[in-house]
């Protein structure tokens, strides 16, 4: 290497300073080539391995999701302990489309929240639902049924009513019981209970035992635990680094050994035979050239020791090559498959957004240590800054755009029309675990025969999946879209028609349940919602 | 308990209050060369602006560390050719750099996914679409 004191003679001739920094972007080229329902695969060209393992990292440990974080254990008669239960209510995935509307928990003041003006006592508030969502999981294997056992699945799992009337994206939080398991706004869970897919057993009761826990589910991400990655698989191939000189190998080694090393290639060779000379020829898989298969490091120890048997120098007839060009630039092919707590593209682009945000928190910092250390910077930071400030402001206008300007939130909104005394409880619907009548049966009874006011309404279009929806449809330019939010499925305009799917208000008179929470210090159970007669 | 000391899980991901998020320590043995101390950050960035930093041709020398597995941290070093031109100045420029790339991929990714509707509802079948080329 050159010294220190090399200068600018270090320099390729002709490349001038300015056209130096300019070159350093890259111009790398991604093309989808496939897009299932849970699995993407992709192709990135023209950058180095760099930024693909900061995305497949980014895809794995930074993507936010929602996930179950803290359980409370009332009941378990179940064989599994209560650590075990709650790790496997952890994983159960939770549709995370709307995460991003989401505070952390750990950032979020939840004394100002409605939950929290519900508990009767705001100040104690440790969760809301700006960054949290309970359900409740109650299933009683009945004592004088016919089931011998029961299973208890995600599908038992039932969102706190408190919750479900609550914003939009809060109710999108639902379990997924299969990856691929279509969009619902609030599946009634009561009903394909029945039906050949019976969703995430978490474990399973005999007669009369029961299980009675609440969940809370939090944001979150990979990094956390591995609970929050919304992907099962984010890898990448490389183009082969194998380079074989198929026609002097051809020429030295006897068939056996071919079909020998064709055997050990796994699919990476073919045999073939040669119609001139009657003999079998090694020829390279087409998969292989298109960098769909790699070759095994067996395969070529085999090779060659053939080769040393044959009396020729292997490492001629063996070329490993780095399989880039001289900037270190090659291709990588990369496999997503998403647990199906995110459409398999929004976890990638989700990912692009992280890898911005990791860059520009380190802007401000970086013009305060130049200005500590008086060193001058010749380069303008004031667009980074920009950038950073309105990344930065995203969250808080997202929920001003939800939430509105109010310093209640929500408690302070002025709700609609359907409050609790007047919505149908108590269905056709009885839930056959629940035999005993007593509060919280009715609880989980009221919320299964919950009809859900505002399926079919334009909340339905307003759900972040819809905008995939609009993306197959082809409308995915036509959105209007605020110039800093750069992916439209959560843009500002979106923001603002999800308000419209919030109601609050008179359903949950705030003075009149001021005083549920005082007296529940030992008494496990939840406040149950107010019953109709 | 067992986990009485059990650091917070989110420990690796939130920058406590008063810490800085990059740190600029100048090496005092070396001409043009010094050390960035980035908080809360792991081989996701670290690795990438060091290969952004070595494509620089007035970078002599980049390299970055994980000091510890339970130090949330990632030492970052830079050596430039000219005084003219500070490891800030070559960190700021892979910055941009970088900045821009995953925004030029950002925008790649959704025009693939446009084409990718377009296809789907021209019918075209996806396995032999044209636009794959």
């Amino acid at each position: 290497m050159n010294g220190v004191s090399a200068g600018n003679g270090a320099l390729a001739p002709g490349r001038t300073e300015s056209t130096e920094s300019a070159s350093l972007q890259r111009f790398p080229k991604l093309r989808l080539t496939r897009l299932a329902a849970t699995e993407c695969d992709f192709t990135l060209s023209d950058t180095d391995i760099s930024v693909a393992n900061a995305l497949r990292r980014a895809m794995i440990a930074s993507v936010p999701t929602m996930s179950i974080d803290l359980v409370t254990i009332y009941v378990n008669d179940s064989p599994l302990h209560d650590e075990f239960v709650a790790h496997r209510l952890g994983l159960v995935p939770l549709r995370s489309d709307t995460a991003e509307y989401f505070n952390y928990n750990r950032d979020c003041d939840c004394t100002q929240s409605r939950i929290a003006a519900l508990s009767g006592n705001p100040m104690e508030a440790t969760n809301c639902e700006k960054c949290s969502v309970e359900y409740i999981l109650d299933v009683t294997c009945p004592p004088d049924g016919e089931l011998e056992e029961m299973n208890v699945t995600s599908r038992h799992l039932q969102m706190d009513p408190r919750y479900f009337d609550g914003p939009a994206y809060v109710r999108a939080v639902v379990p997924i019981h299969r990856p691929d398991q279509p969009w619902e706004l609030a599946p009634d869970s009561s009903r394909d209970r029945t039906s050949a897919d019976a969703g995430i057993v978490i474990c399973k009761l005999r007669r009369g035992q029961r299980l009675y826990v609440r969940c809370i589910a939090k944001k979150g991400t990979g990094r956390e635990h591995a609970k929050w990655s919304p992907v099962a698989a984010a890898s990448y191939r490389m183009d082969p680094s194998v380079r074989l000189d198929l026609g002097r190998i051809n020429a030295v080694l006897s068939s056996e050994q071919k079909r020998l090393i064709v055997k050990m290639g796994g699919g990476a060779l073919r045999v073939e035979a040669n119609v001139v000379t009657g003999d079998v020829e090694i020829v390279e898989d087409e998969a292989y050239l298109r960098g769909r298969i790699e070759i095994s490091n067996d395969c070529l120890r085999e090779l060659q020791f053939a080769l040393e048997e044959a009396g020729q120098n292997p490492f001629q007839l063996i070329t490993l090559s780095r399989g880039s060009d001289a900037e270190g630039q090659r291709t990588f092919y990369f496999t997503l498959e998403s647990t199906g707590v995110l459409p398999p593209e929004a976890i990638v682009q989700s990912s692009f957004r992280v890898l911005i945000e990791k860059i520009l928190s380190l802007v401000p910092c970086l013009r305060d240590e130049a200005e500590s250390h008086s060193i001058a910077l010749n380069q303008d930071l004031s667009y980074l800054l920009l950038s950073y400030e309105q990344r930065r402001n995203q969250q808080e206008r997202l929920q001003m755009a939800i939430y509105g300007n109010l310093p209640g939130g929500m408690t302070q909104t002025v709700g609609a029309a359907g409050a609790f005394g007047t919505t149908q409880y108590a269905g056709p619907f009885s839930t056959p675990a629940i035999a005993t009548g007593s509060a919280t049966a009715l609880y989980a009874q009221g919320q299964t025969g919950y009809t859900p006011r505002y399926a079919g309404e334009a909340v339905a279009a307003a759900t972040p999946y819809a905008a995939y929806q609009n993306l197959a449809a082809g409308a995915w330019g036509s959105q209007d879209l605020t110039g800093t939010l750069r992916t439209p499925q959560f843009g500002g305009a979106d923001a603002a028609r999800w308000s419209t799917g919030v109601t609050t208000g008179d359903q949950f008179p705030i003075s009149g349940n001021s005083v549920a929470g005082a007296e529940q210090e030992d008494q496990p159970p939840p406040p149950p919602p107010p019953l109709p007669q | 308990m067992a986990d009485d000391n059990l650091p917070d899980r989110f420990e690796s991901i939130v920058l406590p209050e008063g810490v800085k998020k990059l740190r600029y320590v100048p090496d005092t043995r070396l001409p043009n060369c010094a050390s960035f101390v980035i908080e809360r950050e792991d081989h996701t960035l670290a690795n990438a602006l060091r290969a952004q930093l070595l494509r620089d041709r007035n970078v002599l020398f980049a390299a970055y560390r994980v000091p510890h597995p339970l130090e949330h941290h990632v030492i970052l070093k830079v050596q430039t050719r000219r005084s003219e031109y500070t490891p800030l100045e070559a960190l700021c420029a892979a910055l941009v750099a970088l900045k821009n790339e995953i925004h030029v991929l950002e925008d790649e990714f959704a025009n693939e996914l446009q084409n990718w509707a377009a296809v789907r509802k021209a019918g075209i079948d996806a396995g032999n679409a044209a636009w794959r080329t």
